[in-house]
């Protein structure tokens, strides 16, 4: 299959919910790998699109420790946590650090189904997100020093007269730089362009 | 009474001792008599000696010297006249013989004198007069006198003894054949009975009756000690009875307990099986649904249900069998999978506190003759203890190996973990201890009194940072032995 089709692991210990689990994920046409450990996993999984079916139980190396393990390596994989029923508090732990779902043993079908549809389409978006990420960043560092100021204050909702005033320039000369600004960023609106710095995780950065 | 004499070895050997005291006394005292006897007889003969020296020899040399053959004759009769001389014989010089008396026996001590004349201060020799004593008289009363003295005292130790005897039968030896036999019949278990001299209401008490006193006193503290003994043992016997029972409740609440700390573990054990079964239950039915059904594959997904199910049943049978109240039964049991059992319990719990559990069961395995859930309770215990020892920290890791050594099977259960500090180690089997803020406290002084009862062993060896290692030692079946 291609890069682009999305890869569900799998890392549970106990073999039959690991074999269910399997059977469910392959129903739909993904593709899977499974491992019976989470050390197993680290070693060999790839940072490509899809998600994480992670039980939180293991013996050795638990679902929590592989979550922590994998933000080390800034992984975008999206995780959902297997969890019986009493482990609502580490679930809540889980979720605080990042994972994007879990499912409580027994679960229904339909219902991993469904979550891990949702993971898949949240990792898409947020591979995509990245790639124009990084076309803004390209676009931000085509701007001279003095259209970058420029732009954070405008970014910050100041008028040209306030600007031209806080830099000791003339208006038109404001004017010509944001026209220039947004032209670089092949921004039409300023609503655009806003959108463009909160993706590229500029806007709360002050200069 | 005649049996009495017969039997009593006590009445020989009185007569022995009487008469041989009374024959050595008797002896000793007639050889006295006898002796002063004699003394006196050969005192009376040294005195006619002297007589004859003293007084005949002179006038009979006046005699022989003037040739007067007439008075010499006479003379030496009257040497005669002494006592126990029997017999004169005078030779002269002249070769002049004169003889007197005669000697009837052999017994006889001859006296040589010789006859000297003095006259004018010039001694002359006569002649020798020969006198010969008689002494068998003096033998002769003797022996008369011996026969008498001991023949009287033979009559008298007889009828000592026949009275001494009679004495001692009247007033000791019936007694105590009524004492011997009574003594004879005492059985400790029945309460005694006294014993009775059988004599007349009215007499003097005496020492038999002292005895007899003391014998039934005696009896009466040996049942009563034999009576408060039995009773003690009675009581013993029942108050182990109870002990043992009350172990059995103790061991029983403790795996209750146990199982109560587990719940949540045993909640998630037996929810995985659910799990499962759920999800192959929704794929089959999406299985089912399809248009083309794909029937090895439903099959299969029946297939895993059906053993989840039966997964789920056999935590439940496990825990059952756990927690149930039963007598202990013993069969015989190979160590591993009741180690497997015991670790399956605890991996859940294992897991949560990130703690390892390697079990490597040996090739060769031997059969232990034990009740299941005792061992597995003792085992589980131990597990128990190293997990929450090993749970603040990471890479928690136990190690648990089997060594088969001659009939014994020892079990090691050995954790990296902190160890035991040197005052739990004092204390560890003792009961109501704990160093756990929930728990009873009971946990190893159970394990402890389990292995005991089975027979084995169970120490613990402390190696500061390289945590502890339990070791369980338990007898190999001794049918296992013999096919090995």
């Amino acid at each position: 299959m291609s890069q682009d089709s999305p890869i569900i692991y799998i890392i549970d210990d106990d073999e039959s919910i690991r074999e269910m689990l399997e059977m469910m994920v392959a129903s739909v046409g993904h593709e899977f790998k499974s491992f019976a450990a989470g050390a197993q996993f680290l070693e060999q999984f790839e940072e490509r699109h899809g998600c994480i079916l992670l039980d939180i139980r293991m013996p050795g190396m638990s679902g929590m420790v592989v979550q922590e393990k994998l933000n080390e390596l800034n992984a975008m994989l999206p995780i959902i946590f297997i969890t019986g029923h009493g482990d609502i508090a580490m679930a809540v732990e889980a979720m605080q650090k990042g994972a994007f779902d879990f499912m409580e043993k027994p679960f229904r079908e339909f219902e991993l189904l469904e979550k891990i549809n949702k993971a898949i389409a949240q990792d898409k978006e947020q591979r995509l997100d990245l790639t124009k990420q990084h076309e803004i960043q390209e676009r931000i560092e085509s701007l001279t020093k003095r259209e970058r100021e420029i732009m954070q204050l405008v970014a910050q909702g100041h008028a040209n007269k306030v600007i031209a005033i806080d830099l000791n320039i003339a208006q038109g000369t404001v004017e010509i730089h944001r026209s220039r600004i947004m032209s670089k960023m092949k921004a039409r609106s300023l609503a655009q362009l806003m959108r463009m710095l909160m993706v590229a995780g500029e806007l709360k950065d002050d200069e | 009474m005649k049996k009495y004499y017969r039997d009593s070895v006590l009445a020989k050997k009185l007569i022995v001792g009487t008469v041989l005291c009374s024959s050595i006394i008797t002896l000793l005292l007639t050889s006295f008599h006898l002796y002063t006897q004699y003394a006196r007889d050969i005192d009376q003969l040294s005195q006619s000696e002297q007589i004859i020296r003293n007084s005949l020899l002179n006038s009979l040399s006046e005699s022989v010297w003037d040739y007067d053959n007439k008075l010499i004759q006479l003379q030496l009769e009257g040497v005669l006249s002494q006592p126990y001389i029997e017999q004169t014989y005078l030779e002269l010089k002249d070769g002049q013989t004169f003889r007197s008396g005669a000697l009837e026996h052999d017994w006889t001590k001859t006296y040589v004198f010789p006859i000297v004349h003095e006259q004018k201060g010039k001694r002359r020799e006569l002649g020798t007069l020969t006198v010969t004593a008689d002494l068998h008289n003096i033998y002769q009363q003797l022996i008369n006198s011996a026969a008498l003295t001991l023949l009287f005292n033979a009559i008298k130790t007889f009828g000592v003894v026949i009275f001494m005897l009679f004495l001692i039968e009247r007033l000791i030896g019936r007694h105590l054949l009524r004492i011997v036999s009574s003594l004879d019949k005492i059985d400790p278990e029945q309460s005694p009975a006294s014993i009775e001299l059988g004599r007349p209401a009215k007499h003097l008490p005496d020492d038999m009756d002292k005895l007899a006193e003391a014998i039934n006193a005696m009896q009466q503290r040996i049942h009563d000690a034999h009576h408060a003994r039995l009773i003690a043992s009675q009581e013993k016997a029942e108050l182990q009875e109870r002990i043992i029972n009350q172990n059995q409740q103790l061991a029983q609440l403790d795996r209750v307990f146990t199982m109560g700390e587990m719940a949540t573990s045993l909640a998630h054990e037996l929810n995985q099986p659910l799990a499962s079964i759920t999800g192959f239950a929704d794929i089959c039915k999406r299985l089912v649904s399809q248009d083309q059904i794909n029937h090895e594959m439903v099959e299969k997904t029946l297939e895993k249900v059906s053993s989840e199910a039966i997964r789920a049943s056999e935590i439940i049978r496990r825990t059952r069998e756990f927690v149930r109240d039963r007598t202990p039964q013993r069969g015989a049991h190979h160590i591993s999978p009741l180690v497997h059992e015991s670790i399956a319990m605890l991996q859940d719990m294992a897991n949560k506190n990130q703690v390892i559990i390697n079990y490597q069961p040996q090739e060769k395995s031997a059969q232990i003759e034990v009740d299941k859930v005792q061992i597995e309770q003792v085992l589980i215990n131990l597990i128990r203890n190293a997990i929450e020892a090993l749970s603040p920290q990471a890479n928690g890791c136990i190690n648990i190996s089997q060594e088969i050594e001659e009939n014994m099977v020892l079990l090691h259960i050995a954790d990296n973990g902190p160890g035991l500090a040197d005052k739990v180690m004092q204390n560890l089997f003792k009961p109501f201890i704990s160093t756990k803020e929930s728990g009873m406290g009971v946990g190893l002084s159970i394990c402890h009194s389990i292995i005991e009862a089975h027979g084995g062993q169970i120490t613990v060896i402390n190696q500061p940072n390289q945590g502890a290692c339990f070791t369980i030692q338990l007898p190999t079946c001794h049918n296992e032995e013999i096919s090995f």
